[in-house]
């Protein structure tokens, strides 16, 4: 073929400024990524607590897509839920809810996460808050009861690990009395006086019951459907990582700032604990590893790992320099932290301490700017 | 190599195709289209009319005020017209149209070798203006004008840039390994012009062969140095390459010349050597043309004034092009015809099968671009911000400081035509600035 002018007609060439060339990728395929390395835990979970795990998970998901399809719909935008955004808002959300949580609260859950955290913010990278978290906060205040896990895993952990402590008071509290320790669970093994199940011991004593620190990592323990393993978790994180999608520093800064708090606070514990003779003294006291015990437990439980792997570093919500999510991630550790050592409400602080921080994101964006090329140095 | 530059991406960087292939021929045309605009700044103002006679480097325009350039024939032959022609920045302009007589005779008193070692600065830059040279990595700046810093300027450092950091283009790699001797004479006599104290020789990485070639031949230069540097878009880019060889930064604003530092392509330099050594005036040019439409790519020596279409004859097609581009795909511009000529800085045209779909989505915050740009910006605000018209508020947001190099749209993942806003946000700020000044008067 030959270069001839007539193969040139007037519009035969295409025009468009420069660059000409595209990476590879795009959000679909950042959005399905991340939807990928949360299948495992979702399968894990099924493993972990039965069916039902999976009926709620299928819930959560496609409520979000059917609530963002309604609502795009709607309002005569053009339907997007195969960007797979939804689809990580969906499994995040049921992540968060325990495994026996009733399926009207899951849909009032996505509905509020999808419809008024992102739709109502403009929908997706003009939402403010994480919408499977604002959904979780929404229907926990809702919903108290039916968002507290209480369910022990079918599959259990090495029980053989599991520490037994003395009650010093051989009563347990009134809320406890008269009910089958074995289903007494609360919230999540949060190393205070929500961490643990009771026993009897053959003599009669009733015994705090806690999980291993293993049992913990591999999420052989009571708490929601997605937050119990932490090495899946992990695993899932580390991918992200090397594909470039989220920075390393989230994670570990928040994890790192909350295992610091308990490390030197330990004494913070929950008033709560008091009634079982101080835990925090207890579990330094044990024959386990030492000083270390409390600040792993403190990460390993509940949903911090969950919460900082895969929610801390949502990129629509959190600060977009890397030292803005560090600082995003100091303040996010050091929130859940306080809520956990300090408050009398919550057993959890992942939650809020994220929102929480979700909210201060523009105003870190603001005061961290890098310093730009050429800028006159003071 | 203690120095770098931030931001950058390295985007495949497609010079296989050529990358080794010596510079070839290309026979000259017939008939040679010579734009009295090839720089930045004021056109030429012709000083010929159609009928003359012409040789090759015969004035064709001289310049119209201090930012301006010579423009010379690049063949012997006949004036046949002068005007208005479509060039490559999309617009037409003024061009002296030449009929070539092949026999390609030199005006008088070109291409003569004269000697170097008595110039001063002051010829060195007068010879410089008189071959018409201006900066050949694509930016064209009158390159006289560079080497005439403000008595209180102090430039210490030349930086030689080598660099080529654009896909796809090997037309300087092909110079640096074909005529490294004239680059470097040429640069010892830039360092002369502005009584700079070293030169520094900069190669990426991936082409170590022309790294090799100039630290052997720099020792011709006094205290110049050949840099190998790791392969990074754009580390060509003026302000970018003197923190990666220099660690210094152009203040927000300002010039090279405010860090002491001069950079000049290695194209530039060695038209420096054969228009102040040889009396050459700049008429011709290496150029690379490639991409996946080109039958047999390559490098060539190509006479200013040649329209594309005889060069994409030499070359030939696999199939039809769906974009032609000058320069290179991170930065160069989309051609609308073939008709075009060659100019003084077109480094290259390559030949693109496919474009990117120009749909995009919202903004997700990813950070990508934030990493990418060069001049640590945040891209991803402008864009919002421009998009939706708040142009004011995107100067706030350190807009005038960007390059324009493109990254951040390269990278960003819901494709978001960042860099296109940021360029009409600047072009709109300019126009009502302007406005507003002549309001003011």
């Amino acid at each position: 073929m030959t270069a001839r002018e007539e193969q040139f007609e007037p519009n035969r060439l295409s025009i468009a400024t420069s660059p000409h060339i595209r990476e590879a990728g795009d959000v679909k395929r950042i959005m399905w990524t991340v939807n990928a390395t949360l299948v495992p835990i979702a399968a894990l979970s099924l493993f972990l607590f039965g069916w039902y795990a999976g009926v709620v998970i299928a819930v959560s998901v496609i409520s979000c897509l059917v609530f963002e399809a309604v609502w795009q719909r709607l309002s005569g935008k053009s339907i997007t839920i195969s960007d797979g955004s939804a689809v990580i808002t969906g499994l995040l959300l049921a992540f968060v809810l325990p495994p026996n949580v009733p399926l009207y609260v899951v849909i009032v859950a996505a509905a509020v996460g999808i419809l008024i955290a992102k739709q109502l913010f403009g929908g997706l990278g003009y939402n403010i808050w994480n919408p499977a978290l604002v959904g979780r906060a929404f229907v926990q205040i809702a919903y108290p009861a039916a968002v507290t896990p209480s369910t022990w895993p079918i599959v259990s952990g090495d029980t053989w690990h599991r520490i037994f402590m003395d009650v010093r008071n051989a009563a347990p509290p009134n809320a406890l009395a008269g009910s089958s320790y074995d289903a007494v669970t609360l919230a999540t093994p949060l190393a205070n006086d929500a961490l643990a199940g009771f026993a009897p011991d053959a003599a009669g004593n009733v015994h705090l019951m806690y999980p291993s620190l293993n049992d913990l990592f591999l999420g052989a323990i009571p708490g929601c459907i997605g937050e119990t393993s932490a090495l899946l978790i992990i695993l899932g994180g580390l991918y992200l990582i090397c594909k470039g999608y989220i920075n390393w520093k989230v994670p570990v800064v928040y994890l790192g700032t909350v295992f610091l708090f308990a490390f030197f606070f330990p004494s913070w514990k929950v008033p709560g604990a008091a009634a079982f003779g101080g835990l925090p003294e207890y579990v330094i006291g044990l024959d386990v590893p030492g000083r270390f015990f409390f600040p792993l437990y403190q990460v390993f439980s509940g949903g911090i790992v969950l919460g900082a792997v895969y929610m801390a570093t949502d990129m629509v919500t959190t600060p977009i320099t890397s030292r803005g999510q560090v600082i995003f991630a100091l303040g996010c550790g050091v929130i859940t932290a306080s809520i956990r050592l300090l408050g009398h409400g919550f057993p959890e602080g992942c939650c809020y301490s994220i929102l929480l921080m979700n909210t201060a994101t523009p105003l870190i964006d603001r005061y961290t700017r890098p310093t730009k090329y050429g800028a006159v140095k003071k | 190599m203690p120095y770098t530059f931030n931001g950058g991406v390295h985007p495949p960087e497609s010079k296989h195709a050529t990358e080794h292939l010596p510079v070839r021929a290309l026979a000259v045309g017939e008939t040679l289209i010579v734009p009295l605009q090839q720089h930045l700044g004021v056109a030429a103002n012709p000083v010929v009319k159609p009928g003359d006679k012409v040789a090759r480097g015969t004035l064709l325009g001289e310049p119209a005020g201090f930012i301006s350039a010579a423009v010379h024939s690049p063949v012997s032959g006949e004036v046949v017209a002068v005007e208005p022609r479509l060039l490559g920045l999309g617009r037409p302009g003024m061009c002296v149209v030449v009929k070539n007589d092949f026999e390609d005779r030199w005006a008088e008193g070109c291409n003569v070798e004269s000697d170097t070692a008595t110039l001063t600065a002051e010829d060195i830059r007068r010879k410089v203006r008189d071959a018409g040279i201006v900066g050949m990595g694509g930016a064209t700046f009158p390159t006289h004008v560079k080497l005439s810093p403000p008595e209180n300027k102090r430039i210490d450092t030349l930086v030689v840039n080598g660099a080529e950091c654009e896909p796809f283009l090997t037309a300087d790699h092909a110079l640096m390994l074909a005529d490294a001797g004239a680059i470097v004479l040429g640069a010892a006599l830039a360092a002369r012009a502005v009584a700079a104290e070293r030169v520094l020789f900069a190669v990426e990485a991936n082409k170590p062969d022309a790294f090799e070639v100039l630290d052997k031949v720099a020792a011709f230069c006094d205290n110049a140095t050949a840099l190998l540097l790791p392969t990074r878009y754009p580390q060509g880019a003026e302000k970018q390459l003197i923190k990666a060889v220099t660690g210094r930064e152009v203040p927000s604003g300002g010039l090279p010349m405010d860090a002491g530092v001069l950079v000049q392509n290695v194209a530039t330099c060695a038209a420096i050597h054969y228009g102040v050594a040889f009396n050459r005036p700049l008429t011709e040019r290496i150029m690379t043309v490639t991409g996946p439409c080109a039958a047999s790519p390559g490098n060539f020596h190509v006479r200013v004034g040649t329209p594309y279409a005889d060069v994409l004859r030499e070359v030939g097609f696999t199939s039809i092009p769906v974009r032609i581009i000058m320069g290179g795909p991170m930065m160069g511009i989309a051609q609308r015809s073939v008709d075009i000529p060659v100019t003084k800085g077109t480094s290259g045209l390559v030949l693109l099968d496919e474009v990117p779909d120009d749909s995009w989505h919202a903004c997700i915050r990813c950070g990508k671009c934030v990493r990418a740009c060069p001049v640590s910006i945040i891209p991803s605000e402008l864009s919002v911000l421009l998009e939706a018209g708040r142009v004011d508020d995107a100067a706030n947001a350190d807009m005038l400081d960007c390059i324009e190099c493109g990254c951040c749209t390269y990278v960003c993942p819901s494709k978001r035509p960042i860099v296109n806003w940021i360029k009409a946000g600047k072009a709109e700020l300019a126009a009502r600035r302007a406005k507003e000044r002549k309001a003011a008067k």
